[in-house]
């Protein structure tokens, strides 16, 4: 009997230990010291960039966004990524933001011109723009590797006030699966992880 | 013998007396300068809002908000025309020591046009600011100091400079009497929270209008007049006062004793002169008068003299070294008193030092070739 209870008990470690797995999430920050808390009272949250995912799953990851700004201050007035998008479509910015980006991201400067008219169409004091960086997945391989999912997610807030970066987290996700037969797992889980990590250090 | 006449007397010591006037004119100036400077920095509140005050009076509230009971009273009351919901920021414009600024009055939309009507201020160009949007209208004035055009912007989060906060853009000018900025009330709202001011414009008299606001007078609300204003400026600039009372006077005594030592030089060196007259027979009181005759006038012509120096470097300050800025120092009759004390004591020092020096001893020494 002893026996029998002593290998159930190795059976059942061992069958955690095999389904289990390794989330681990770290983050960078940057805050300028005009950012304050209050000092924002409208924010556009743009849709993410770089993200790799279905629609269906991209736009559940802006959802995510936007809820976890809502909950952190419910007094800040959150324009969706949808509307953003449409307006600037209508005040025919969308080229010029899709170029920003591309400038920003390379030299780190925002163009605080197009910063300013993309204020004045949306009506916001503040623009929150997320990127993937990086993603690097991998399949389990029998005997050699364990399954990883690991992505990088960056999130910026500029400020259509003064056209300056108001704040900056840089998020690396990663789950890992406790055996070598796993697939890797999936990737919004895993930026869902960095994002979480990210809006926990976002003091609005 | 009869003595010479003042001027003829003055003009044939003119070698000893310009650095005497120099000095007169110089404490002069630096009294007067320092008063008008002085005072001119310390009134930017003044100068920013007295104008305004001439027009409407401004009714804050202590707690956060205004209650209905007493913004009926106020609607009701035969004496004022128009309650008007606002709140307020300040913009700068270029003056000396970057102290010089302009209100900015936010209100709703519906209360532009009577706001604008009252206080006679016309829309030269633009529009009026849409509500919850980053507009604002300037007055032509700031437009021009500051080298603001239409859809330009302003506020501190493009310039560090700049009191006004956040980033507005200009989407009209307007000219009139008056040198402020009007804004949406709704956007500065978002980021300054809902409570408000109230702005009250007089229906015909707004001395009898701030009467009837006092009798209304609720504590929880102070309000601000122009004489509530000028008297507030007073109080809070009266240790500013008590320190050009003293920078004054240590001028004064200073320069006080300097011209006695040198009245005292300037006498012994014309004692053979006074000598001559009293050997033909001048009294001692006739060549003491005669003294104090020319010292008199010499600084009456110092102290004019300063004054004209004064208002000279005044207007160069004004047209050519601060044209750009804006610059409104004055001399009032109140800097002008406050050489009185100097004019004074030097007529005072110069009566000890003539009878001192003037003794008839002393002149008969002289005669009789001592």
């Amino acid at each position: 009997m002893k026996k029998k209870l002593t290998l159930f008990i190795v059976l059942l470690v061992s069958l955690v230990l095999l389904t289990g797995c390794g989330d681990k999430a770290t983050i960078d920050t940057y805050s300028d010291p005009s950012f304050t808390k209050g000092s924002i009272s409208k924010m556009a949250v743009f849709p993410m960039q770089n993200t790799r995912l279905a629609p269906s799953q991209s736009r559940q990851v802006n959802r995510d966004v936007t809820q976890g700004v809502n909950s952190i201050n419910p007094n800040i007035e959150i324009m969706g990524s949808a509307k953003a998008t449409r307006i600037i479509n209508e005040h025919g910015l969308a080229d010029e933001w899709a170029k920003f980006l591309d400038d920003y991201n390379s030299s780190g400067i925002p163009n605080a011109q197009l910063l300013f008219e993309i204020g004045d169409a949306l009506n916001v004091d503040a623009i929150m723009q997320g990127e993937i960086v990086d993603v690097y997945q991998r399949d389990g391989k029998y005997g050699g590797d364990t399954a990883l999912s690991r992505v990088t997610v960056r999130y910026s807030i500029l400020s259509t006030d003064s056209g300056k970066l108001l704040w900056e987290a840089t998020s690396r996700g990663s789950r890992e699966s406790a055996t070598t037969l796993a697939d890797a797992p999936p990737l919004i889980e895993v930026i869902q992880l960095a994002q979480e990590k990210i809006l926990d250090n976002l003091a609005l | 013998m009869q003595l010479p006449s003042v001027l003829l007397s003055l003009f044939r010591n003119r070698k000893h007396l310009y650095f005497l006037i120099g000095l007169i004119v110089l404490v002069t100036v630096s009294i007067i300068l320092v008063s008008v400077l002085t005072i001119y920095i310390s009134q930017s509140e003044l100068r920013a809002w007295e104008t305004p005050l001439s027009y409407f009076s401004i009714i804050e509230p202590n707690l956060n908000f205004v209650d209905n009971d007493y913004k009926n009273k106020l609607v009701e009351d035969s004496k004022i025309k128009k309650v008007i919901e606002f709140k307020d920021s300040i913009i700068s414009v270029p003056g000396i020591l970057n102290t010089e600024y302009r209100p900015v009055l936010a209100l709703e939309n519906k209360d532009f046009e009577v706001f604008m009507n009252e206080l006679n201020l016309k829309l030269i160009s633009g529009e009026i600011p849409q509500s919850d949007t980053r507009d604002i209208i300037i007055s032509e004035n700031i437009a021009k100091k500051k080298g603001l055009k239409l859809s330009d912007y302003v506020g501190n989060a493009i310039d560090d400079e700049e009191f006004l906060w956040g980033r507005f853009r200009i989407s009209g000018i307007f000219e009139g009497e008056l040198d402020i900025a009007l804004a949406s009330l709704k956007y500065f709202e978002r980021r300054l929270g809902r409570e408000s001011s109230l702005l009250v414009l007089p229906e015909n008299n707004l001395s009898s209008m701030n009467n009837s606001l006092f009798n209304l007078k609720n504590n929880n609300y102070n309000i601000e007049t122009k004489e509530t204003l000028i008297k507030n400026n007073n109080k809070k600039n009266k240790d500013l006062l008590d320190l050009i009372y003293i920078l004054i006077a240590i001028l004064t005594v200073s320069l006080t004793i300097i011209v006695g030592l040198y009245i005292s030089l300037y006498l012994k060196t014309r004692l053979r002169e006074f000598a001559l007259y009293y050997s033909r027979g001048i009294s001692r009181f006739n060549i003491v008068k005669f003294v104090l005759k020319e010292l008199l006038l010499i600084t009456l012509i110092s102290q004019l003299l300063g004054v004209l120096v004064s208002y000279s470097i005044l207007f160069i300050l004004k047209e050519m070294i601060f044209s750009d800025l804006i610059f409104l120092a004055q001399i009032s009759m109140f800097d002008i008193l406050l050489i009185l004390p100097l004019f004074i004591s030097i007529i005072l020092v110069s009566f000890i030092l003539a009878f001192k020096n003037l003794k008839i001893k002393k002149l008969e020494n002289i005669i009789m070739g001592g």
